[in-house]
């Protein structure tokens, strides 16, 4: 297959290099390169290391720069939604100064290193809610028949939302301390996270706007539910399925309104407190390394919450907690379809608590 | 022949070049081999995953973690459309709930002995995690191919136990034999499904032989050696509504014979249960004596 790919690509390169000699037609690809951003300069690093053989650019470029030489490079920066189908944003677009390097093999986006400032340096607020792209350009020319061949390809690679750009007397909008999450998030994605391997989660582009002090359902606190105490972070990232109301039908006030009917048929004589401890909900990522969580939790994008076991003695210990109430909040959970996907009691909440998982119920965070 | 003439020929040929090299790079996507889709090495796995689903370019360490019915909704790679990667993908996760229950049986082994139990062995919650979404995905697919798997996987949660249902008739016989399973948790939870199909499943509980098929199993569940599995039977007897399922509740109500002493206190799990069902639909509680 990859024989048959060569062939068609060379063939398909051949042809644009007869057939449009002069023209600069655009091939990109979103090559998901997260960027770092460090005061005024950004680093394309690779941040992935990528199969050259998983997409058509590096295919090119490896099939290209066999050919000829690259003849130029530019770098243009874009603020652009995320979803590629989107249209530029061009008013947003930033000048670059200094020089990209020109690597004649195309294949390091690592060595180009900018300094960059925004195009029209006036106060104001960067704007935060979208995502900036940075457009990596390449132009190959060569001699054809005669013909000067001039062909554009790009590459794009997405950045964190979180970026504290000061060019131009620009602000943020976002709290110190949102960025500092969102940076962590965007250092998950890019396996660069320290940590390593302690964060494995990608929950793409996440902005300031998706983290909350105010979510909250009828049972908890936003507080609770952003998991401030433990996370030492009066914010969080609280999905949709936390706080749906208890009449929709899903999500967890569903679940606990089904429990706090449930559990008194269950156990007549015993007169278990409400709402039940929440040991668990949001995880920042540092949060989630401390408290043992895996690296891919679901806690950490506020998908999950560890309801405590009602039995425990004293109340949101680990101690005394009966197995029989545990079984019968299984049971109950399972029976009513409560929870996505459930984590047996050998799993680190053991008896204490119950895990309640929302993977498959979408949901959003503002 | 004209100017326009080539020019349209050329044309021709070029959009036939750059269609084929679409094809081709479509193609190149091959599926990973079984030896990376059952490493040992849950990383390999892991990526093994997402080449399956189409995420090629995604850091083989993540999951699918986060907001993923987005995913499945906006990325029509995760679901593919080829016979192979879906019955890759339904391996896979066939094999990662063997794994698992090898970890459980070697966790059981090992604390038997009184030996010491390797961490990754006794909390594999990385290990569930990734099963989780498998499940995910598989439940996804909308497979009649993945039926076996997930009417085995029924214990994990409403991910499988709604795509179950959602196969109609054909779910009901599977998830029917799940009740001889020696584990009880196994055997609860097929009865509590077997309620949900006559609740949420129009085709299932307009069936009559499938409807009868399901009373026949929940008068099974409500003889359960354990009482959780009879517990679990007491909704979907009250469901069907019957003389004779009316019957099996009274006798659960009144004299199932499980208790527990809790505070100095007999404590009857099914007969509480069964004596609330049948309070609520309207029997007294003088009547349950």
């Amino acid at each position: 297959m990859r024989t048959l790919h060569r062939f068609a690509c060379a063939a398909a390169v051949l042809c644009g290099i007869l057939l449009f000699p002069q023209s600069a037609s655009a091939y990109s690809y979103n090559d998901d390169l997260w960027l770092t951003y460090s005061g005024t300069q950004i680093n394309m690093s690779a941040a992935t290391t990528k199969d050259p053989w998983d997409s058509w650019g590096h295919w090119y470029c490896q099939v290209w720069s066999q050919i000829g030489n690259w003849c130029d490079e530019a770098v243009v920066i874009y603020d652009r939604p995320y979803v590629e189908t989107q249209v530029y944003d061009s008013s947003a677009q930033l000048a670059y100064s200094g020089a990209a390097v020109d690597d004649p093999s195309a294949e390091d986006e690592s060595l180009a290193v900018l300094t960059w400032q925004r195009a029209s340096p006036s106060d104001g607020t960067w704007n935060e809610a979208s995502q900036h792209y940075i457009e990596y350009d390449h132009y190959y020319t060569a001699e054809w028949g005669g013909f000067l061949s001039c062909i554009t390809f790009s590459f794009m690679a997405a950045s964190a939302s979180s970026v504290n750009v000061t060019g131009g007397g620009g602000s943020t909008s976002c709290d110190p301390a949102v960025t500092a999450l969102i940076n962590d998030y965007a250092a998950c994605a890019a396996n660069t996270f320290v940590p390593a391997n302690k964060c494995t989660i990608n929950l793409g582009p996440l902005q300031c706007a998706d983290f909350s002090q105010t979510r909250s359902n009828n049972r908890y606190s936003a507080a609770q539910l952003g998991n401030w105490a433990a996370n030492g972070v009066n914010w969080g990232l609280v999905n949709d399925n936390m706080i749906a109301s208890g009449g929709s039908g899903a999500g967890l006030e569903w679940a606990l309104l089904l429990l706090e009917v449930s559990m008194p048929i269950h156990y007549p004589n015993s007169n278990f407190a409400t709402p039940y401890t929440l040991n668990s909900a949001y995880r920042t990522p540092r949060n989630n390394v401390a408290a043992g969580g895996v690296a891919g939790s679901y806690h950490m994008s506020g998908n999950a919450a560890d309801i405590g076991n009602p039995s425990c003695t004293p109340l949101g210990s680990r101690q005394n907690c009966r197995l029989d109430v545990w079984q019968t909040i299984d049971d109950i959970a399972h029976i009513w379809q409560l929870t996505d996907y459930y984590e047996p009691v050998t799993l680190r909440c053991q008896d204490d608590c119950y895990h309640f998982d929302y993977r498959n119920h979408g949901g959003d965070y503002q | 022949m004209n100017t326009r003439s080539i020019c349209a020929i050329v044309s021709t040929i070029y959009l036939a070049c750059v269609a084929a090299s679409a094809n081709a790079a479509q193609g190149v996507r091959e599926i990973p081999s079984i030896a990376d889709r059952e490493s040992e090495n849950l990383n390999v796995r892991k990526s093994a995953f997402m080449r399956v689903i189409g995420l090629d370019n995604a850091d083989a360490r993540l999951g699918l973690a986060g907001p993923a019915a987005r995913l499945l909704s906006t990325s029509s790679a995760v679901l593919p459309d080829s016979d192979e990667r879906r019955l890759a993908l339904i391996d896979m996760a066939v094999a990662q709930q063997k794994r698992l229950a090898n970890l459980e049986a070697e966790n059981n082994r090992l604390k038997a002995r009184g030996a010491p139990v390797p961490e990754d062995i006794q909390f594999p919650d990385e290990e569930h995690e990734f099963y989780g979404d498998l499940i995910l995905v598989v439940s996804s697919l909308e497979d009649s191919r993945a039926l076996p798997f997930l009417v085995s996987a029924l214990k994990t949660g409403a991910m499988a136990s709604r795509a179950v249902i959602a196969f109609g008739i054909p779910a009901v016989m599977p998830v029917v034999d799940q009740l001889d399973s020696p584990d009880v948790d196994v055997r609860t939870f097929a009865t509590g499904v077997l309620w949900n199909m006559l609740r949420q499943s129009d085709v299932i509980s307009k069936d009559a032989a499938s409807r009868g098929t399901i009373k026949s199993a929940l008068l099974r569940a409500a003889a359960d050696s354990n009482y959780r599995t009879r517990r679990a039977a007491v909704l979907g007897l009250s469901t069907l509504d019957d003389a004779e399922s009316t019957a099996v509740l009274y006798r659960l109500a009144q004299s199932d014979p499980y208790y527990e002493t809790i505070e100095g206190r007999a404590w009857y799990p099914v007969r509480v249960v069964a004596s609330a069902e049948l309070r609520r639909d309207g029997v007294r509680p003088s009547e349950l004596k």
